[in-house]
């Protein structure tokens, strides 16, 4: 852990720095003996910077570990989903809830189900969920779903 | 009381109070939506119904989240919402161990305990403590939010430099967007969805179930966790942990109470200082976030206590203790019955209402609960493959829902990619949400401090409630950093 | 040549006559820049229900609270102007809008209507108080500037009634932030500000049981729910605050349209149900045609932009 303590020490000290740069740019009208906007930023920064410090200390103190496994198929199959997340909200704001619901939920379980992965089922856990989110939201609370904006 | 009960009995209100107690179980559970929203959304529903009738499912399906919550927290390790994140830090533990049937069992009944007492102490002392919330200024609230705040930071003994790191982030997180009193828009740099600042709802599902789901899959399909269900007697507790947890139960049961009572903080506040306050105070921290059951019993008799608590400013005074009760107050409006201290006297069969449904409704969550008990690990032998894609598409409903713009998606994007950095470079995500809760309310709090009093800065420390709290909390930040010096000049002078 | 444009202009105007017909497309969408469950939602939704009882379509209540209210008022301002789209919500865009919190000008928009107002409003002071009414505060403020403290959300629309006071009848006030109603009850009990507005129908219950004072109401007109409470103007203090709903939709809207959608919000004078819903809320509502309206409108944006200009809240 040394290593990654240390680097992530560093990048929470240069964010606290980061954060002391872009409160002092804050412009503002100010009330009488009110102290401004510009102080909560400054002591949420102020612990920042400390709780790194003391982070970097404690990690130069402690016993030098081996740097991080970086596991690339893992971070791979990780970004691949999270791609897919990021298709659903895309599709969800250019077509709609309900056609890209369906279509996300057999394309995830496609993914997450590997080997096992049989088409049917897929088709009709897509369509059961929509159906469980039209019946509590739609019907139910009567709650307003995105809607397509490209047409 | 009596009359309240006698009329709650009638079989159409029986069967409404059943009905939005399991809604409120059902909405508690599923990540994203919570006894609040529900009953935020239902609101308007009550219009066509009598006064006493509305109250009463609005409070039941307050009642159910609030302890319908856990279930997610237990068998999944995502919290059904804020109120259930402390129960994720053993509940779930207990059940990769194969013990979610205690651990269910464990949080069924203390759910119970916190409702059912909390209220009766509502019913009961109301008009005596409610009082109270007038004599604390902003000095005392601001105090109160930043010990809570280091009391959960310093959970992570070994390292109290990253609670207080995730801290001090999350503070930051909650200045952006408008700030408090001067509507200053800070870091939201011109973009119109940054200055409102993040969503709570969204940041805890990215860092809770987003995060998890990226991750489970990442490392590889998990193999299905075997439940223990058979051989199960009750509710799976023994009486003997009950006894052991006594001390624990009352003092969660206190701060829950307290939390609730308070304006402004509820059970999403609540759950995490009791938690903390069970680690430190018990006999055998280090088993705590392996799957010990006393966090289980602190997390939940506390969240619910807070239910109680918030009740008592609520009807006593007409001041909401938390974003629900603030709806409920909405709820008596429409029916043109106006809060405020003489609630009890213009309308105290309103008064007993609540009281009477918060009651019934927790005996019927318990009774729901315990047969449910059985079925809920059920979902636990479902491969995860048909468990995830439902969750992925709840959580983006759940925070679209909330605020209503699709640009919440990749807000709640950010925070699950957030979530997989903070878990890789091992920064605590607790304290990070609770500074982002406490954070509006803190810097509000502080500046308001310096502008009511003539003394500025000093009144929080000449005020003696303000300056003990401070104490405690400066305390439990630095006892990790001198409890080594003072066993080395011990151990030097021995 | 002529006989084509003659052609078009007429088809144009068809098109316009049919637009106004042909409302409403389908569900109509009223945004509100607030949370479900509070009260600007609870006044949209009496509203929603009174709309969908005329024109037979649903009428969704859109809860963006986003950017102080800003996302509500992007999203209308952007959408087609056919009526489908509008924006629910009081003449907090006009403060927005001269605060500089929020871009763009009332004019921007186009005005349809007023609905129900707000519940009125009252300044409260601790039951301690040594004033008996507004008058009485007045001179002891003036005679000592800046040290009687007014709990106001600051830039908000209590700052600007607390500005008003100030502007009218010279007097400094230490204004400091209490901006929710629960704060300035706790506030004012509690001794940490002096005075405060909230809503008559709490602050009512305050007095009676002790808590707090009432010096005056802030509407124009006395309301028989609390006739104890006189308004600030019949004391010769010359504040008033409307707090009205404005219905607002796209900038650019087929007048014939609009004059339609006005006359169906002005009948909920004559709707039963919803009067009682509005009553029990103790909120009022008077029927404006499209140019009362407008007018209102323009009157509350000009009276704004003066007092943010006085307060230094004018945007730069």
């Amino acid at each position: 852990m040394q290593r990654i303590d240390q680097l992530t020490s560093l990048v929470l000290v240069a964010v606290g720095l980061i954060v002391i740069a872009m409160t002092s740019r804050i412009t503002y009208t100010s009330f009488t003996d009110d102290p401004g906007p510009r102080l909560f930023p400054y002591l949420g920064a102020a612990v920042l910077i400390l709780s790194g410090l003391s982070i970097f200390v404690k990690a130069c103190r402690d016993k030098p570990g081996s740097a991080i496994p970086v596991d690339r198929a893992l971070m791979l199959r990780g970004a691949m989903l999270f791609a897919l997340m990021g298709l659903y909200a895309l599709a969800m704001k250019l077509v709609g809830f309900y056609p890209a619901t369906p279509v996300a939920v057999f394309a995830l379980y496609w993914m997450i189900a590997g080997a096992s992965r049989r088409l049917w089922r897929g088709i009709v856990l897509g369509l059961a969920t929509t159906l469980f989110i039209y019946l509590l939201f739609t019907l139910g609370l009567q709650s307003y779903l995105p809607e397509a904006s490209l047409f | 009381m009596i009359h309240a009960f006698i009329d709650l009995v009638h079989p159409l209100t029986f069967v409404i109070i059943l009905g939005a107690s399991i809604l409120g179980v059902i909405l508690g559970a599923i990540p994203g939506l919570s006894g609040g929203l529900g009953v935020a959304l239902l609101l308007p529903v009550t219009f066509g119904m009598e006064a006493a009738t509305g109250l009463a499912m609005l409070v039941a399906i307050w009642v159910g989240g609030v302890s319908g919550a856990m279930v997610g927290s237990i068998l999944l390790g995502i919290p059904g919402s804020p109120s259930a994140i402390a129960t994720c830090f053993d509940g779930y533990p207990m059940t990769r161990k194969g013990q979610a049937v205690k651990a269910l069992g464990a949080a069924i009944t203390a759910s119970f305990l916190g409702t059912f007492f909390s209220i009766l102490i509502a019913a009961w002392l109301s008009p005596i403590i409610a009082d109270l919330a007038l004599k604390l200024g902003p000095w005392e609230y601001f105090s109160l939010g930043f010990c809570a705040i280091a009391l959960v930071a310093s959970l992570s003994r070994d390292n109290v430099g990253k609670g207080m790191a995730a801290a001090a982030l999350g503070l930051l997180a909650a200045c952006v967007g408008f700030a408090p009193i001067d509507g200053t828009a800070r870091f939201s740099f011109g973009n119109m969805y940054l200055s409102s600042g993040f969503d709570l709802i969204a940041m805890m599902l990215g860092l809770f179930a987003l995060k998890q789901i990226v991750m489970d899959f990442a490392r590889g399909t998990r193999a299905v966790q075997k439940v223990e269900a058979r051989n199960i007697s009750g509710f799976g507790v023994t009486l003997q942990e009950f006894r052991d947890n006594a001390w624990n139960l009352v003092r969660s049961f206190g701060i829950g109470i307290w939390i609730g009572f308070l304006p402004g903080m509820g059970a999403a506040l609540s759950n995490m200082v009791a938690y903390a306050q069970a680690k430190s105070a018990s006999k055998h921290p280090e088993k705590f976030g392996k799957g010990c059951i006393d966090g289980v019993f602190a997390s939940e008799v506390s969240n619910n206590a807070s239910v109680g608590g918030s009740v008592i400013p609520m009807i006593a005074l007409g001041i909401p203790g938390d974003g629900t009760t603030a709806i409920l107050l909405g709820g008596l409006m429409i029916h043109g019955i106006q809060p405020g201290p003489l609630l009890f006297t213009n309308n105290p069969e309103i008064v007993y209402t609540v009281f009477a449904t918060a009651l019934l409704s927790a005996v019927m969550v318990l009774v729901v609960q315990f047969f449910g008990m059985r079925l809920f690990p059920a979902i636990l032998k479902v491969p995860y493959h048909y468990l995830y894609p439902p969750i992925v598409v709840l959580s983006f409903v759940g925070v679209f829902v909330n605020t209503g713009g699709a640009y919440i998606f990749a807000m709640l994007l950010g925070f699950a990619a957030l979530g997989i950095l903070m878990d890789l470079v091992k920064l605590p995500i607790s304290p990070f949400i609770l500074a982002f809760i406490l954070g509006p309310m803190l810097e509000s709090n502080l500046r308001k401090g310096f502008t009511y009093s003539t003394d500025g800065a000093w009144a929080f420390l000449t005020r003696p409630i303000s300056a003990g709290l401070l104490a405690i909390a400066v305390f439990s930040i630095l006892w990790p950093y001198l409890k080594p010096l003072l066993i080395r000049r011990r151990l030097s002078h021995g | 040549m002529l006989k084509t444009l003659a052609a078009a202009v007429l088809a144009l105007g068809l098109a316009t006559a049919a637009q106004a017909a042909d409302w409403p497309k389908g569900p109509v969408q009223l945004l509100v820049p607030a949370k479900a469950g509070g009260g600007s939602d609870l006044m949209a939704r009496i509203f929603a229900d009174y709309l969908h009882s005329k024109i037979r379509v649903p009428v969704v209540v859109v809860n963006q609270p986003a950017g102080g209210g800003t996302l509500a008022y992007e999203t209308v301002r952007n959408a087609r102007p056919d009526g489908q789209t509008l924006l629910f919500t009081h003449t907090g865009l006009l403060v927005n809008a001269h605060t500089g919190r929020y871009a763009h000008p009332v004019s921007d928009f186009t005005t349809i209507a007023i609905g129900q107002s707000y519940p009125p409003q009252v300044l409260a002071v601790a039951p301690d108080a040594p004033w008996t009414d507004l008058k009485d505060f007045i001179r002891d403020a003036r005679a000592h500037p800046d040290r009687y403290s007014f709990g106001v959300s600051l830039g908000g629309t209590s700052h600007f009634i607390a500005g008003q006071i100030m502007d009218a009848e010279d007097v400094k006030l230490k204004l400091v932030e209490a901006a929710s109603e629960v704060d300035k009850v706790v506030a004012l009990q509690g001794g940490n500000i002096d005075i405060g507005n909230l809503s008559a129908g709490a602050a009512a219950q305050y007095v009676q049981a002790g808590k707090l004072k009432v010096l005056a109401m802030i509407d124009r007109d006395p309301d028989p729910a609390y006739p104890a409470f006189v308004p600030a103007v019949q004391q010769g203090v010359n504040v008033t605050w409307l707090a009205p709903l404005v219905l607002w939709g796209p900038k650019g809207m087929d007048p014939a349209l609009v004059t339609r959608i006005n006359g169906i919000v002005a009948g909920m004078a004559e709707d039963p149900a919803t009067r009682e819903r509005l009553a029990k809320m103790s909120s009022r509502f008077a029927p404006l045609d499209v140019a009362q309206s407008r007018q209102l409108v323009d009157e509350e944006d000009a009276k704004i932009a003066r007092l943010a200009a006085r307060l230094g809240l004018g945007r730069e």
